[in-house]
């Protein structure tokens, strides 16, 4: 399935690396004494899909919460669209979020879920409008139930929605395969590869190397707070092969 | 037009969802029966107040006091669950991340605090003045609007801390801490005003005490609101 989502060749061409959608500088973070990022550069063209690779601890997540401005670099710049994302004018309009906990109130309905992001996203949105945004996941037949009663898949199909709702040109995906079975999966392969054919730029944050391989045009390896790759994803696995061979370590990343 | 339709969305979303769960409510009427009935274990439902006039006891002397004491407990439980359900769900993040003034969310926030607040008051109120045998029902248009002045003021002041303490891990002991004494002249104001719509007002201080906490709630409104966006940062 990954490996359909993906149309080799076309999505470079659509691919525009001259229009930095994404732009980190030298960007740091700690948290305490730690540090969850040390200087990590990234760039992200229009088009491009990008997948941010590495275990537990090694800053990935820290890198999308910075990108979101959920939080503040110790050091460094973040700018998506040429604008900083806390005050850049109509930017946060522009970008949406897939994040670690699901942003979903459980008490509320899946359209009631919806509503409540659409009008936050400055949008009238008509339950005929929300209704359809929960069949494109595969969630009308739930849409009046409450979020506390979904399964793990469904909360996650339900989040895409709320993450996609308001057509934004940048998504942002914080382990989008996590909690899910096969099936689920799968499902978040296709709904990856829509958004790549309507010409997104995707930032993915995943443990699920071979999928993010097969979809993505390039990996930002991360390792320590520190990135230890970033080149397309088909020599990934020979780069980080070596260098990890190269320091004694022979683990994958 | 904007924000104010956020504002908007995110009461309909807060009272949806304590309605719903009735988490914040429930837990708050049970408190509030424990403390009238510790009050009035603890004063003697009987005993004379030295201070009024003959036939009045303690607890009738001391219910203006007692009541925003009440109110206050209370209150912390709807306040600091107004942020826990944004913790539960990741919400707080998401709240930093729509676009549009953060002033909304402070606004939607608060509003919807004052409305299970009121609510609270509503029952509070009249149950305890049947509990301390308190004739209130002549002064009730005067008492509502002290209450809805001393309860905007605690629940601005409320809403700030409990968005900042949200994060914390000892927030349930931090709230109170940092709130309690910032509230202290909105508490000095509502009593001193409550006790003079009750017992009458034959000095003419009343007016005087209305524009005291008038200001207050007018200082804390604004610090809250200009500074919340600070309050819900990482």
């Amino acid at each position: 399935m990954a490996e359909n989502a993906k149309a080799p060749g076309a999505a470079r061409e659509r691919t525009d690396t001259t229009a930095l959608v994404v732009e980190a500088r030298q960007v740091s973070k700690r948290y305490a004494r730690t540090w969850a990022l040390r200087a990590v550069d990234l760039r992200v063209g229009r088009g491009e899909l990008v997948s941010l690779l590495g275990p537990n601890g090694s800053g990935k997540s820290t890198l999308l919460r910075l990108l979101t401005a959920v939080t503040r670099p110790t050091y460094g710049e973040v700018r998506i669209f040429g604008q900083q994302p806390r005050n850049g004018l109509g930017v946060r309009e522009r970008f949406g979020v897939l994040p670690h906990q699901s942003y979903l109130y459980d008490e509320l309905t899946a359209v009631e879920n919806l509503r409540f992001a659409a009008t936050m996203y400055g949008m009238r949105a008509e339950r005929d409008q929300l209704v359809e945004a929960l069949a494109h996941v595969g969630l009308v037949h739930v849409a009046d139930r409450q979020a506390r009663t979904f399964s793990s898949g469904m909360r996650k199909r339900l989040a895409l929605a709320r993450a996609t709702l308001h057509d934004p040109e940048l998504v942002l995906l914080d382990e989008p395969y996590g909690a899910l079975d096969v099936e689920g999966i799968g499902w978040v392969d296709r709904f990856i590869g829509e958004l790549r054919e309507a010409g997104k730029t995707l930032v993915i944050a995943t443990h699920e190397i071979g999928r993010a391989l097969a979809l993505c045009d390039r990996a930002v390896a991360l390792r320590g707070g520190k990135a230890v790759y970033d080149g397309p994803t088909s020599d990934y696995e020979g780069a980080i092969s070596g260098a990890t061979e190269a320091v004694g370590l022979g683990v994958k990343i | 037009m904007g924000d104010l339709r956020r504002a908007m969305a995110l009461v309909r979303k807060d009272l949806l969802t304590e309605r719903r769960s009735k988490a914040a409510f429930n837990a708050m009427a049970f408190f509030a029966a424990m403390v009238l009935f510790i009050f009035s274990f603890a004063l003697g439902p009987d005993a004379p107040s030295m201070s009024a006039g003959p036939g009045q006891t303690l607890l009738q002397y001391l219910w203006p006091g007692l009541l925003w004491v009440a109110i206050f407990f209370t209150g912390i439980l709807s306040l600091s669950r107004s942020f826990q359900i944004e913790i539960e769900s990741g919400g707080l993040e998401a709240l930093r991340l729509y676009p549009g003034d953060k002033k909304a969310v402070f606004a939607g926030k608060l509003v919807a605090n004052l409305i299970v607040l009121g609510a609270m008051e509503l029952i509070l109120i009249p149950v305890s003045a049947i509990l301390y045998n308190i004739d209130l029902w002549t002064k009730l248009p005067a008492l509502m609007g002290v209450v809805l002045m001393g309860t905007l003021g605690f629940a601005a002041v409320g809403t700030f801390y409990a968005a900042l303490t949200s994060n914390l891990r000892a927030r349930d002991v931090m709230l109170p801490v940092l709130l309690f004494p910032i509230i202290v002249p909105v508490v000095v104001a509502a009593v001193k005003a409550t006790t003079l719509v009750i017992r009458g007002d034959p000095m003419g201080e009343l007016w005087t005490w209305l524009r005291i906490l008038g200001l207050i709630d007018i200082v804390l409104l604004t610090v809250c609101t200009l500074t919340f966006e600070f309050a819900i940062e990482d």
